[in-house]
């Protein structure tokens, strides 16, 4: 991915290589908010990613993280979905209890 | 996931995708709604950056459906005629999602490829200069704190995002830091022409804040979309319950619609952690391993 935004092969990847889309990815690795990236930077930030996953593992097996938590209190396999409503598209509300008559997938997410 | 949608909902599965708060703010840009009108105007936001055809459906403003559902960010359920969970877990998958259809509904001939869509992708577009403004270092893992912002007649074209450092919550003594982000959904950009953005801060008693103003830098462009961001040293009694008071002031602009005016909005800000803000990833991690407790 380094060497796919680095259009100018000087072995940085500055702002003005990278299209809109990717100025995420500035965002995320440009840890000294210089708005240039240097492979040194892509090292670490995996490293750190590394370490930081490996302590959730941990947490999630000494006293549950997030997975553990949507173990615990999700609706569980046969368990009818529970009274809670959001919003369609329009703004009208948009129950739970509405999804019946076939079958339906929910994923969550968002922009970001 | 478009895949699936492509070859399923033919054969009757609905599939919708449950719009639900930030779980990064300011990745790419986008920050926080703060009410569900801007809710929804993400999700317009959604469809033409990610050329998804599945529907959407926005959670509340108080995220009933995430807390009903498991918490999880990017949970996957698969309901059943009889409105029971007949699938579920707490990371989508699509690969194993397509094996529960599969299974409950029956096989597809010739399952739809990812080199099969033709999604219309759009960039979000850039209203103005970034990377113009250096921005903050924090000195330890940031939590973000809840801001309850004022009514105003005009939206909030910027918004604030306050967050204190983990520490924090155990002494009551820290670093609070405040984030004023332009609103993407907005198209607005600052005035660099006019006084920059300037706020001022009224603790209650129990808390001090130092210090209790601030203003943004003179910036040298006309115009940019970065963040305007102090760091302030706070304090807090144990007693102390009251939230802290903002007021802030600056001028947003529209090129689009060619207007330029000024803004003056306020917050109250309240010094416990809000897990439904999500984390902001140059903020929220560290070299440090984080600490046992609950993300």
């Amino acid at each position: 991915m380094f060497e796919r935004l680095d259009a100018n092969r000087d072995g940085r990847v500055t702002r003005d290589e990278v299209t809109d889309r990717d100025q995420g990815f500035i965002e995320r690795f440009d840890h000294d908010g210089s708005g240039v990236i240097t492979p040194d930077e892509i090292v670490d930030a995996v490293k750190e990613a590394i370490i930081i996953q490996a302590a959730r593992d941990a947490n999630t097996q000494r006293q549950g993280g997030p997975r553990a938590n949507f173990e615990r209190t999700a609706p569980k396999v046969g368990e009818a979905l529970p009274d809670a409503s959001g919003y369609d598209a329009e703004g009208k509300e948009f129950k739970l209890s509405s999804l019946k008559g076939n079958y339906s997938v929910l994923v969550f997410g968002c922009l970001t | 996931m478009e895949t699936i949608y492509r070859d399923y909902a033919p054969q009757g599965v609905q599939f919708y995708y449950v719009y639900k708060h930030l779980q990064h703010p300011e990745l790419d840009g986008y920050i926080q709604s703060f009410t569900l009108e801007e809710r929804l105007m993400h999700i317009q936001e959604a469809r033409r950056t990610l050329g998804s055809e599945i529907p959407w459906i926005s959670d509340s403003m108080s995220n009933d459906l995430k807390h009903a559902l498991g918490n999880s960010p990017n949970s996957e359920f698969v309901i059943d005629p009889e409105g029971k969970v007949a699938a579920r877990r707490a990371w989508s998958q699509p690969e194993l999602l397509r094996k529960d259809l599969e299974r409950l509904v029956g096989p597809v001939e010739n399952p739809t490829q990812v080199s099969d869509l033709n999604l219309k992708v759009e960039l979000p577009p850039k209203v103005a200069a970034s990377g113009v403004v250096p921005r903050v270092e924090v000195p330890g893992i940031m939590r973000a704190v809840k801001v309850q912002p004022e009514s105003s007649e005009l939206p909030f074209y910027a918004k604030l995002r306050a967050e204190v450092d983990r520490d924090f919550f155990g002494t009551g003594e820290g670093i609070l830091y405040l984030g004023f982000h332009v609103d993407p959904i907005y198209r607005v950009h600052w005035n660099n022409l006019v006084n920059p953005l300037q706020f001022e801060i009224k603790a209650p008693e129990g808390i001090t804040v130092s210090p209790s103003q601030g203003e943004g830098p003179q910036v040298e462009v006309p115009s940019d979309i970065d963040p305007r961001e102090f760091l302030l040293d706070v304090k807090k009694q144990e007693e102390a319950s009251q939230p802290l008071e903002l007021a802030v002031r600056y001028f947003a602009c529209n090129d689009d619609e060619g207007w330029c005016i000024p803004v003056t909005q306020k917050y109250s800000i309240y010094l416990e952690s809000d897990r439904d803000l999500g984390q902001n990833l140059r903020r929220s991690w560290s070299w440090r391993p984080p600490e046992a407790d609950q993300e």
